[in-house]
């Protein structure tokens, strides 16, 4: 089954984002939204004491002050200080009661991170997530990793009578692709394959990362894709060095085309497009989804490494008092199967 | 709505009486009878006159296709009646509540399966599940006066009761599982909510309690990964084709007001003064009200010795006023 991850945006490709207020769009950042773990045993609905898995960065020093994990639907109050042993505070601080499994995923959450009290004239402010599918088959290469028909919808809007939350969408202009170049130099990659296989610069702005050699991990964003060649071309002052060995050619891989990117967080991302949904209140029977709209490929459904943006606008009302039980949830619904 | 195919039995109650369904095989039928039932988007309200009794779509009984197996599960509001008086000896009894009783109707009513709720010394209650065969067990105890997911399954060998999707220890188990559930009988099958086919005494009492999407299947079932999504997702996510072949990843978003009030605003429109807080809040007040409040100030400051000052120059370009070693305050 695939696996889905949210991540936050970042104007430049490759970046941990640790500015919550600057995911505005862009690049996919290498930050998740909030830090993850897992439960290490089943709780039912009523159970306080939690045991969770120690954090992959081996540390708990990310989750320290925090004041709720989220599991499944469910919102649950704890105390500052977490270890692997915790005892709620408080279950279903969001009114959702849930049974959660072993295994299931735990976010360290804090107030006031993604979204915060800067607001524009009319009350609104936005941020950009990312939805990619992190899928690996390299422990079980029967496992489906594609994730079919993904819908997005809010299973639960903002609490806050005064407050509320809208989503769009944004597909990005190219998918992710992987391959082996059969020339390279300073400024360009090049891999016959992909001749005449997509448009003239079908993957303009993407950043192109090398996967095999001395230069691995080093990345490039990329200025034009010439179809009839199959070349992909680089700012002038974002080249390899000159000093490597261009008759090795190494593998690559090319990351979905970033979003719109906005200037500040109360400015509204441009929407009503084929790329991009207006902004919706969607639920768990009407959802925000791709299906029926001609795209160039095939967006709704989410192979390893591809991503789609959700685009959140919050909106206050004028007079609202307090800013209490701001919390929405955000739901991603996908077939594991075709 | 397309039902997985060992489904047999599905009842749900919505905010309108009539939306009760039944199912068997792959149909799905408003419940037969003409009882005016309260029930709302919460589930059936269990009264003290009334009981529930579904025949099927086609009044002969729901096509269970039981033998050896089934998995029955269902949301249930529980409620305390307290203890009753044992007439003779003054103890303190439990009660029994009737909660869903499967009973073949081919000839007499025959109890397959009998789902009763009793109440505990401690406050509790139990559930029992009791079959045909003449086994029974208990539950564990779990809180009333709270929502809870009963999720009962066999085969020919044994019983689980899993309660908010954790399996508990059978209590008081009594008599030996049978293989088959129907004991021979015919696997058509009616039910009755909230009713008791010994009658009622003085440790026998109706229910009430509310119910909810009772599903029964034919197959053991004891997948907690399926617990979970009918608890978290709802009953629909296990049994309808729809949605069984979904995965959903679920991720809060939490925002909430500002732990520190800090100014970061502020404008004199000659008329008001509005100043901005961080939270959101906009404080507006008149010059004059502000003026008032700087004499009050002013006063406290002189009465607790009053500001240094020094001035400094004389011309009206190069002359100021010093504050030593004080600060003013805004």
């Amino acid at each position: 089954m695939a696996t889905l991850k949210l991540y936050l945006t970042s104007l430049e490709p490759n970046l941990n984002q640790t500015v919550y207020s600057q995911s505005i769009g862009g690049y996919v950042s290498n930050s998740l939204v909030y830090p993850e773990t897992t439960l290490s045993s089943t709780i039912g609905l009523y159970d306080t004491s939690l045991s969770l898995a120690t954090p992959s960065s081996g540390s708990w020093s990310e989750w320290q002050g925090i004041e709720y994990i989220n599991i499944g639907n469910e919102l649950i109050k704890i105390p500052s200080f977490v270890n692997g042993s915790i005892v709620a505070t408080q279950r279903a601080y969001n009114n959702i009661y849930n049974v959660h499994l072993d295994g299931d995923i735990v976010r360290a959450i804090a107030s006031k991170e993604l979204l915060n009290d800067v607001f524009n004239d009319s009350y609104k402010q936005y941020r950009c997530v990312a939805i990619k599918n992190v899928s690996t088959n390299s422990t079980d290469p029967s496992q489906e990793q594609v994730a079919y028909d993904l819908e997005v919808f809010i299973k639960q809007n903002s609490r806050n009578v005064k407050s509320d939350i809208k989503i769009a969408l944004e597909k990005p202009s190219s998918e992710y692709i992987s391959g082996v170049s059969t020339s390279w130099s300073t400024l360009s990659v090049v891999d016959s394959l992909l001749i005449n296989a997509y448009e003239e610069d079908y993957f303009k702005e993407a950043y192109l990362k090398i996967t095999s050699g001395v230069t691995s991990g080093q990345g490039k964003i990329i200025k034009g894709f010439a179809t009839d060649t199959g070349t992909f071309t680089f700012y002038d002052g974002d080249t390899f060095s000159s000093s490597l060995d261009f008759s090795i050619t190494p593998t690559y891989e090319v990351l979905p085309s970033p979003s719109q990117r906005v200037k500040t967080g109360i400015i509204s991302p441009d929407v009503g497009s084929s790329n991009v949904t207006q902004f919706f209140n969607p639920d768990e029977f009407t959802t925000l989804t791709f299906f029926e709209q001609a795209s160039v490929f095939n967006v709704s459904n989410l192979s390893p490494n591809d991503v789609m943006y959700v685009w959140i606008e919050r909106t206050i009302e004028k007079g609202n008092e307090e800013f209490l039980n701001n919390d929405f949830i955000l739901n991603l619904r996908y077939k594991v199967s075709e | 709505m397309a039902f997985i195919n060992s489904l047999k039995f599905l009842l749900r109650f919505g905010s309108n009486s009539v939306t009760t369904e039944e199912v068997s095989q792959t149909g799905l039928v408003v419940m037969g009878d003409n009882l005016t039932i309260s029930s709302s988007d919460s589930g059936y309200l269990m009264q003290d006159d009334q009981y529930l009794f579904g025949d099927g779509p086609s009044s002969n009984g729901y096509n269970t296709s039981i033998t050896e197996e089934y998995t029955l599960g269902f949301w249930f509001y529980s409620v305390t009646s307290g203890l009753a008086i044992d007439s003779t000896t003054g103890g303190l009894l439990s009660i029994e509540m009737p909660v869903i009783t499967f009973v073949d109707g081919s000839s007499a009513e025959h109890s397959i399966i009998e789902i009763t709720e009793h109440t505990q010394t401690s406050g509790n209650n139990s559930l029992k599940v009791s079959e045909r065969g003449g086994y029974s067990a208990f539950s564990e105890e779990y809180e009333p006066n709270k929502w809870h997911h009963f999720w009962i399954t066999r085969d020919s060998g044994s019983l689980q009761i899993f309660v908010d999707a954790v399996e508990n220890t059978l209590q008081n188990e009594s008599g030996t599982i049978s293989t088959k559930v129907t004991e021979g009988l015919e696997s058509f099958l009616y039910t009755y909510i909230n009713h008791s086919l010994d009658g009622y005494g003085e440790a026998v009492a109706k229910n009430s309690g509310i119910i909810d999407d009772i599903f029964l299947m034919n197959v053991r079932n004891n997948s907690q990964s399926d617990m979970q999504r009918v608890i978290n997702d709802g009953v629909l996510y296990m049994i309808d084709n729809i949605y069984t072949s979904t995965n959903i990843v679920k991720s809060d978003v939490y925002i909430n007001d500002p732990n520190v009030i800090t100014i970061n605003s502020m404008v004199d429109d000659l008329s008001y003064i509005f100043v901005g807080r961080n939270d959101g809040k906009i404080l507006r007040g008149s010059p004059l009200f502000w003026e008032t409040r700087k004499s009050f100030s002013d006063h406290e400051e002189y009465a607790s010795g009053g500001i240094p000052l020094e001035l400094h120059g004389t011309g009206t370009d190069d002359g100021f006023l010093k504050l030593s070693q004080n600060t003013i305050r805004l």
